[in-house]
């Protein structure tokens, strides 16, 4: 019967004492503010305040902070993660991954509807009428339609060639609208993506902008022709970081070296007017070698407005680019035939398009935007102001 | 505050504990009463006075119905109850279904009131529900008014049962709000049966929810009957595990302080008609619109014409219970039928089946169960038939099977879904039968520590386990829904 006795005040302390170690691994530490692992800020776990109780906000804000202070954290992502697999789910956070380490971005039919990408379409064209000039639409596969092979068995992906002819429905009415053929990038022969990472390799890279000079009658060099050089150390991406598991899974990230000389002027862009940002002599910010997102070797991430100017070429056409952020590892593969190109990016740009396509009087302007982001796109509209 | 939640896992509970079991007897009413407000204000910081307004009241009213009784005056006795009942559901009416009116309303005849666009007071339901059973019992002489308003707000506002049940009637529980056992056997098996029920919800539930969840996000155009299929199985083990493991988290937590409040499902997925299934399936609700309701109306005591009558208004009332939408009408109205349709003829056809045929019974009990489960999930009655018809078309079962084009092809898309839902179906559904608990009790049998009164090394083991998982996940996922909670 002793037994009996301890047996019910032994596990009552055991249940108690979890319950309490594992609220302490939340909070027995200094609040750390912001996550490696997942880039971004984490939640604290805030100090009282009546107006926060009142309207819900504490409450909200100490159960996140409960979890994202949690030392148990990235062992629990982990450990779901495990579960996942043992019940043969292979999405988490709208990533794909499977057994070999490989990650793929969740993309499918579902992520748009007809109706938004026909709008899409429809103001761009009114867009490119106008700017009276001629308009392409370049639009980047996800890499599940490039290598379907690292998709997990029978996951459901986005049908690109389906896609693909929705835009070119929508495109065709339109004399100054066209699409460009990925033909080289749906059809690469090694890896054009990262595995880690949603964007697009060098390679990938260097895919796409063949694809887009062959479409406006340029030729483009060999891949080996820009010589292409491992930078930094090895890294793991953005989809790494939504599903933290396979350890041993990496990216290294590769540069094209020999491009035309450049300058380039950043600018951002608030209450509709710009300041210019700074100005740089290259495509590359080595510094950002040194952090998570590697990615933003590429001139530094993303800008409100970027002019770069070919400093090797007197003479030739300006391209004017709409887009996210695949653009900026194309650029480089890009200038040498062009003498500027100007890249405007949406999400950071508030002043007038139009105005800004007037002032530096591009030959062509090209959209480019991978395939999904395209479609979701709600920014358009501006384009018309 | 909910229970799935670290707020609640990793601070009020273990706080709320380590006082009761310090404090004196004499003041632990009183400091649950406290800490049961805590824990609403949490989640409620507004609408608390609702509650407290209601708890108030119906005191009141069962002091004054217990006064006029000691007068002999028995119409002031109905004339309180009247105000009793009449009061309660004016507020849940008020706070949960103007809108529903107004827009219903304004549908039919064209007219624009404007919604008042009221948040529901969490767990309205569920405790003006109790505190008309009080009410009730007082009047009928079944229990004796509760003199001590701590106590009888402590009855209404207890934490383990406050938002989501099961509903606890003051009969119930009336000898242990004055006097419980807190002591460790009882402390250890409410324990172990609040971590079981964290592990159904947190493990279970939330696993078919997201599977549930991810089909929901497909175009309809794009849905397959396969498809239909699986989350209609998903949203079976989803609602069932969700409840059933609240419920057990609340029985749990009562037990733990004492409180021995009545079971809310009783295996409902081994029902073998749909009669069986409303006496396993949310108990507490079944037994309060039957003795408040469904009895007093006159049952099937006056014949069949008012029978069918009574249970056309009991169904479609338990419908409009559980949400403020015409989908829920017409589940109750889809269950009445039902019903209906046994108590006719099929229940005596169903006991012709030999024993050994019993399990096609329970086949039939739950292909119409998951179809009614459609009909609950979808508040947009459209796109609930889409899914019948989908469900039941031999086009769309066809469309399940098309693997053209690979990874883009429905047929690509169901087999995923399949091989991504199939072990939680499976395991939901032998969870859902008693086949894990025989399991248990034969394993325990072999145990020398076998006994009442003490947690089995079984127990203890598969309790940690679970609770050290649950937790991990808990805060491994931000996907925490609770599908009862909007009641």
């Amino acid at each position: 019967m002793q037994k009996n006795k301890t047996n019910n005040g032994f596990y009552i302390f055991i249940i108690l004492q979890g319950l309490v170690i594992a609220g302490l691994f939340s909070t027995a530490h200094k609040q750390k503010d912001y996550s490696e692992i997942e880039n971004r800020t984490l939640t604290e776990i805030p100090a009282v305040s009546w107006s926060d109780v009142m309207n819900g906000t504490y409450q909200e804000q100490m159960e996140s902070g409960l979890k994202d202070q949690s030392d148990l954290k990235t062992a629990s992502v982990r450990a779901s993660t495990v579960i996942d697999m043992l019940t043969m789910h292979y999405d988490k956070n709208g990533t794909y991954f499977n057994t070999k380490g490989d990650y793929v971005k969740k993309e499918t039919d579902n992520d748009y509807t007809d109706k938004h990408l026909e709008l899409n379409s429809k103001i761009i064209a009114k867009f490119a009428d106008n700017t009276g000039k001629p308009v392409d639409l370049c639009l980047i596969p996800p890499k599940g339609s490039v290598h379907p092979e690292e998709l997990p068995d029978f996951a459901p992906y986005l049908d690109d060639m389906k896609f693909r002819e929705k835009v070119f429905k929508n495109a065709k009415d339109y004399d100054n609208l066209s699409l460009v053929s990925m033909e080289n990038l749906l059809s690469s022969d090694k890896e054009a993506y990262f595995r880690t990472d949603h964007h697009y390799n060098a390679y990938g890279a260097y895919l796409a902008s063949k694809d887009y000079l062959t479409s406006i009658g340029y030729p483009s060099n060999d891949y080996v022709v820009y010589v292409p050089q491992e930078v930094g150390d090895r890294f793991q991406g953005s989809l790494y970081k939504k599903v933290p598991i396979f350890t041993n899974s990496y990216d290294q990230m590769i540069i094209p070296t020999n491009v035309d000389h450049v300058k380039i002027s950043y600018y951002y862009s608030g209450d509709g007017r710009l300041t210019q940002d700074k100005k740089s002599m290259s495509f590359y910010e080595p510094g950002y070698l040194l952090t998570k997102n590697k990615y933003n070797v590429y001139m530094g991430g993303n800008h409100g407005l970027a002019v770069i100017d070919n400093t090797d070429k007197k003479d030739g056409q300006v391209l004017f680019v709409i887009k996210d952020s695949f653009a900026n590892s194309a650029a480089p593969y890009l200038i040498n035939r062009f003498k500027r190109i100007v890249m405007v990016d949406l999400r950071y740009f508030s002043s007038s398009v139009s105005e800004t396509v007037k002032k530096y009087d591009p030959d062509r302007i090209v959209f480019w935007y991978e395939s999904l982001d395209f479609a979701q796109e709600s920014r358009f509209p501006a384009l018309l102001r | 505050m909910v229970f799935s939640s670290m707020v609640f896992l990793t601070i009020f509970f273990p706080i709320v504990f380590m006082i009761y079991l310090l404090i004196p007897k004499r003041v632990r009413n009183l400091f649950l009463f406290l800490a049961s407000l805590v824990f609403y204000t949490w989640g409620e910081p507004v609408y608390i006075f609702v509650m407290l307004f209601s708890t108030v009241f119906d005191y009141v009213n069962g002091r004054l119905i217990g006064f006029f009784r000691s007068k002999d005056k028995n119409k002031s006795e109905k004339a309180v109850l009247v105000v009793s009942v009449v009061g309660n559901l004016a507020i849940l009416g008020f706070f949960k279904y103007s809108d529903f009116f107004l827009t219903t309303i304004n549908h039919l005849t064209g007219s624009s009131f404007e919604l008042l666009n009221l948040a529901l007071p969490v767990g309205i339901s569920f405790y003006t529900f109790q505190t008309m059973s009080y009410t009730i019992d007082v009047y009928r002489g079944e229990v004796k008014p509760q003199h001590n308003i701590i106590n009888f707000g402590m009855y209404v506002c207890l934490f383990p049962q406050l938002i989501a049940g099961p509903i606890v009637r003051y009969k119930d529980i009336a000898e242990e709000v004055d006097s419980r056992r807190f002591n460790p056997p009882e402390i250890a098996k409410g324990l172990y049966r609040f971590t079981i029920g964290l592990a159904k919800k947190v493990l279970i539930a939330n696993t078919a929810g997201a599977v549930y969840k991810d089909i929901a996000a497909i175009h309809t155009e794009n849905l397959t009957g396969p498809l239909v299929l699986i989350s209609a199985l998903c949203y079976t083990i989803q609602i069932y595990f969700d409840f059933s493991g609240y419920s057990d988290m609340a029985i749990g937590l009562g037990r733990v302080f004492g409180f021995h409040f009545p079971e809310n499902f009783n295996y409902p997925y081994m029902s073998r008609s749909i009669t069986e299934f409303w006496r396993r399936w949310h108990i507490t609700l079944g037994t309060w619109f039957r003795e408040y309701l469904y009895i007093p109306l006159g049952g099937n005591r006056k014949g069949l014409a008012r029978q069918i009558l009574n249970l056309l208004i009991v169904w479609s009332l338990t419908g409009l219970w559980h949400g403020a939408a015409w989908n829920f009408v017409l589940w109750g109205l889809y269950y009445f039928v039902l019903l209906f349709i046994e108590k006719c003829f099929m229940l005596k056809v169903w006991e012709k089946l030999p024993k050994n045929l019993e399990f096609i019974r329970v086949i039939v009990t739950m292909f119409f169960v998951v179809c009614g489960w459609i009909l609950f999930s979808h508040t947009d009655i459209n796109e609930a038939l889409i899914y019948l018809r989908k469900l039941l078309s031999p086009s769309s079962w066809a469309a399940g099977f098309n693997f053209a084009g690979e990874h883009t092809s429905p047929g690509y898309q169901t087999l995923y879904m399949w091989r991504s839902s199939i072990i939680v179906i499976i395991v939901g559904m032998f969870g859902a039968t008693s086949l894990p608990h025989r399991i248990f009790e034969w394993v325990d049998r072999k145990s020398e520590r076998r006994g009442e009164k003490q947690i089995s090394d079984l127990q203890m083991i598969t309790s940690v386990v679970l609770l050290f998982m649950s937790i991990l996940i808990l805060i491994s996922e931000s996907f925490n829904p609770f599908l009862y909670f909007r009641f």
